[in-house]
C-alpha cells in the first residue's frame, strides 16, 4: 500500500493559514448564494416588489 | 419468442460480465462486470448488425439477432473462464460514518424517487423521444446497422436541417435500448442509464479510495447530482458513456496497473466512444495514459500497445466501418478536417448547441458562474456538493505535490483540460459534456473530510447541507413528473405533443412527421410509433412545397401526415402544403403543452398522392 498523501496534518492541528479560513468563508458564502438562488423565496420577494419574472428565474426557477 | 430471445441476450451479457470479472474483488469487480456486460453486448449487436448490412439481411431482427448475440456472448464467457489474468488486488472501502450514511441515503433516495416516478410512465425526455428511441426502433426493425442512416438521415439527405441527432451517434446505447424495447417493452428503457448512474457513483467512490480518501461523500455527490437524477430514468446515453469513461479512469489510475486492468480500461474507453462520438477527444487522451502505463510496465511495449489499440477500436469498429463505407467518413455525421484530408458531414456548429446555451447561461461569459445558478434538468445541473466541497478540494489537492504525482490527479487534469478544450473548439457548450470532469472532481471531496479537525467539522456540515439542499430542489423540480398522467396516450398527449388518435392508426401505418413549423414536432416521433412501436415514423420538413411537390418528397406508401405547429404559425402555411385533393384533413386541435400552445393536425395521404411519392 503506498503512503498516505500528506493532506492530513494530524487531527489536533488547527488551520492557521488565513487563506484557508478565507476559503472556508467563501465556501459558506457560495452555499448561501446557491440556496438563495434556488429557493422559492426569491421569486416571491421579487414579485412582491413588482418584478414578476426576474432574469435569473429563467435559469433557476421552475 | 422475441421477448424471450431478448431476455436471453441480456442474461448472456450479464453472465459474460460476471465471469470475465471473476478475478477482480469488491467494488472494482462490480464496475468491471457492468462495463464488460454493456460493452460486450453492444459490440456483438453492432457486429451482427454490420454483417447483416453486408449480406443485406436483417440479422439483427428479433428473435434471431438476440439469439446470435447470446450465443456469441456465451462463447466469450467460456473463453474468459479459461483464460483469466491473475487476481487483481484493490483497495477496500472504509465503513461509512453516520453522517455519510445520511448523505448517501438522501441522494440515493431522490434518485430512486426520480427513477420510479419515470419508470411507471412511458419513456420521456426530448432527446430520447426525438432521436435516441426512434434510432433503437429502426435498428431492430430493419435489422442492419444501415437502418438509422436510411431512417433518421432521410431529412438530411433531402437537404433538410438535421436537428441534433448526431449526438446519439454511433449508437451502442441505442442498440441496447432497442433490445430492451423488443424484449421487456418500453417500460424498461430506463435500465441502462440507471445502472450507469450507480456505476458512475461507485467508480468515483473507488477513485476517492485510490486517493486514500473516503468514498461515501463522492458517491453521494454523484448520486445526488441533478443531471444524474433527471437523466438516469431516460433513454439518453450521456450517463452510459461517462460511466464507461469513469470505470476506465479507475482502472488506468490503479496503483497496480496490471495487464488485465489496462485491457479492460481500453475496452471501456472504446465503449464510451461507441456510445457517443463526442467523447472521442477525452477517450483518446485517456488512452494515451493507458499506453504510457502499459509501456512503462511491459518488457516489449509494441505488442502490448497493439492489443490495447485493438481493444479500444473493437466496440465502435462496426459503426465506423459502416460510416466509412457509406459516407467515406468513419465519424459521420461529424464533419472532420485532419490537415489536407476532409471528411464530409455536418459541422458540430450546426447541431444548435451554441444557440441552446441560452437555456443555461444568460451570456457565454457567465459559464464560469454556471454551477451557482444552474438549472435542474436532464441536461443541466452538477449539484451543490460539487460547487461547495469538491471544487475547493481539487484546489487544495493541487497544493500537495504528493497528490499531484498520483495517476488519479493526472487523469483528472487530462480529462478536465481535454473536455473543456473540446467544448470550446468544436464548439459544444452544454453542461452534460462536462459530466466526466465534474464526476472526477467529486472524487476529491473524499479527501477534505480528512483535513484538520476544526476545518473538517465545518466541511462536514457544509457537505451535508449541500446534499440536502440539492435533494430538496431536485424533488421540487420533479413535481411535474409526479403529477403527469400514467396512461400512455394521455401521457404523450400532455407531454409528448402526440394526439392519441395519431398513435393508434394501426400496425404498419407509415406517418410523415413534419417538423417545419415547430421544434416540438421532433418530440412526437417516438409517441407516434405506437404502443408496440409498430407504426413507422419518418421525419422531415416540407414547408413551402406545393402539395404535388410534397407528395414527391414523401416516402413510398405514406399513410398520414402529422403536424405540430406553434401558435404563431398561420394555419394557411400548413394547409398550403397539405391541401386537397392530395391530402385530406382528419383533425386539427390546439393543445397547451409543456412549452405553450401548439396546433396538432393529422392529414390522410390520398392514393393519388401516394402514386407520386417515393423518397
Amino acid at each position: 500500500m503506498p503512503p498516505r498523501p500528506p493532506l492530513t496534518h494530524g487531527r489536533r492541528q488547527r488551520p492557521r493559514a488565513r487563506w484557508l479560513r478565507a476559503l472556508l468563508a467563501l465556501q459558506v458564502a457560495v452555499l448561501a448564494g446557491y440556496i438563495v438562488l434556488h429557493s422559492p423565496l426569491v421569486p416571491e420577494l421579487a414579485r412582491a416588489f413588482g418584478v414578476h419574472q426576474p432574469d435569473f428565474c429563467y435559469f433557476v426557477c421552475r | 419468442m422475441s421477448a424471450f430471445a431478448g431476455v436471453v441476450a441480456i442474461v448472456a451479457a450479464a453472465v459474460f460480465g460476471f465471469i470475465a470479472s471473476r478475478c477482480w474483488r469488491g467494488v472494482e469487480r462490480a464496475l468491471v462486470a457492468a462495463v464488460l456486460a454493456y460493452v460486450g453486448l453492444a459490440t456483438v449487436l453492432s457486429w451482427v448488425g454490420g454483417i447483416g448490412a453486408l449480406w443485406r439481411r436483417g440479422l439483427l431482427r428479433l428473435p434471431g439477432g438476440a439469439l446470435i448475440t447470446a450465443a456469441a456472448l456465451l462463447v466469450a464467457a467460456a473463453a474468459a473462464w479459461r483464460h483469466l489474468p491473475r487476481e487483481q488486488k484493490s483497495e477496500r472501502w472504509a465503513r461509512p460514518w453516520r453522517w455519510e450514511v445520511a448523505a448517501v441515503t438522501t441522494a440515493a433516495g431522490v434518485l430512486t424517487l426520480s427513477v420510479v416516478s419515470h419508470a411507471i410512465r412511458p419513456p420521456a425526455g426530448f432527446d430520447a423521444l426525438s432521436y435516441h428511441l426512434p434510432m433503437s426502433i429502426a435498428l431492430f426493425h430493419e435489422g442492419t446497422l444501415t437502418a438509422p442512416v436510411s431512417f433518421i438521415h432521410a431529412q438530411w439527405l433531402a437537404g433538410q436541417p438535421p436537428g441534433n441527432f448526431p449526438l446519439s451517434y454511433p449508437g451502442a446505447a441505442e442498440s441496447v435500448d432497442g433490445l430492451l424495447l423488443g424484449s421487456l417493452g418500453e417500460y424498461s428503457v430506463w435500465l441502462p442509464q440507471t445502472v450507469a448512474a450507480v456505476v458512475l457513483a461507485l467508480a468515483v467512490g473507488q477513485l476517492a479510495v485510490s486517493l486514500h480518501g473516503r468514498p461515501w461523500l463522492p458517491v453521494a455527490a454523484v448520486l445526488g447530482c441533478p443531471l444524474v437524477i433527471f437523466q438516469a430514468p431516460s433513454a439518453y446515453n450521456d450517463l452510459v458513456a461517462v460511466a464507461c469513461l469513469a470505470v476506465a479512469v479507475v482502472l488506468l489510475t490503479s496503483s497496480d496497473a496490471t495487464r488485465g486492468r489496462l485491457l479492460v480500461a481500453a475496452l471501456a474507453l472504446g465503449g464510451a466512444v461507441a456510445t457517443k462520438t463526442v467523447m472521442l477527444p477525452v477517450a483518446v487522451a485517456l488512452l494515451v495514459i493507458v499506453g504510457v502505463r502499459a509501456g512503462l510496465r511491459a518488457r516489449r511495449a509494441a505488442p502490448a500497445l497493439l492489443i490495447l489499440v485493438v481493444a479500444f477500436l473493437a466496440p465502435a469498429a462496426a459503426w465506423w466501418a459502416r460510416d466509412a463505407a457509406m459516407f467515406r467518413n468513419p465519424l459521420f455525421p461529424v464533419a472532420l478536417s485532419l490537415g489536407p484530408v476532409h471528411f464530409q458531414g455536418l459541422p458540430t456548429s450546426t447541431y444548435g448547441l451554441a444557440a441552446q446555451q441560452r437555456n443555461f447561461v444568460p451570456t457565454p461569459l457567465a459559464w464560469p458562474a454556471y454551477p451557482v445558478f444552474e438549472k435542474f434538468s436532464d441536461t443541466s445541473g452538477y449539484g451543490a456538493v460539487f460547487l461547495v466541497v469538491a471544487a475547493p478540494a481539487v484546489l487544495l489537492s493541487t497544493l500537495r505535490p504528493a497528490l499531484r504525482r498520483t495517476w488519479v490527479w493526472r487523469a483528472w487534469l487530462v480529462a478536465t483540460l481535454v473536455s473543456l478544450a473540446a467544448a470550446v473548439a468544436f464548439p459544444l457548450p452544454t453542461p452534460r459534456f462536462q459530466l466526466l470532469p465534474v464526476a472526477l472532481t467529486c472524487a476529491f471531496c473524499g479527501l477534505v473530510t480528512q483535513l484538520w479537525s476544526s476545518y473538517r467539522r465545518i466541511v462536514v456540515v457544509l457537505a451535508l447541507t449541500a446534499v440536502l439542499v440539492t435533494a430538496a430542489v431536485a424533488v421540487d423540480r420533479l413535481r411535474p413528473t409526479f403529477t403527469a398522467p400514467i396512461d400512455r396516450a394521455s401521457f404523450y398527449a400532455a407531454t409528448g405533443y402526440v394526439e392519441p388518435a395519431a398513435s393508434r392508426l394501426g400496425a404498419g401505418a407509415r406517418i410523415w412527421d413534419d417538423v417545419s413549423w415547430s421544434d416540438y414536432a421532433f418530440a412526437a416521433v417516438y409517441g407516434l410509433s405506437g404502443t408496440h412501436q409498430d407504426q413507422r415514423v419518418f421525419v422531415g420538413a416540407l414547408d413551402g412545397r406545393t402539395p404535388r411537390q410534397a407528395c414527391g418528397a414523401l416516402p413510398t406508401r405514406t399513410d398520414a401526415i402529422y403536424v405540430v405547429a406553434d401558435a404563431e404559425v398561420p394555419p394557411a402555411r400548413v394547409t398550403a402544403t397539405y391541401a386537397e385533393p392530395m391530402f385530406t384533413p382528419v383533425f386539427t386541435v390546439s393543445r397547451l403543452g409543456p412549452h405553450g400552445v401548439q396546433r396538432r393536425s393529422l392529414f390522410a395521404v390520398t392514393p393519388r398522392c401516394q402514386r407520386l411519392s417515393g423518397l
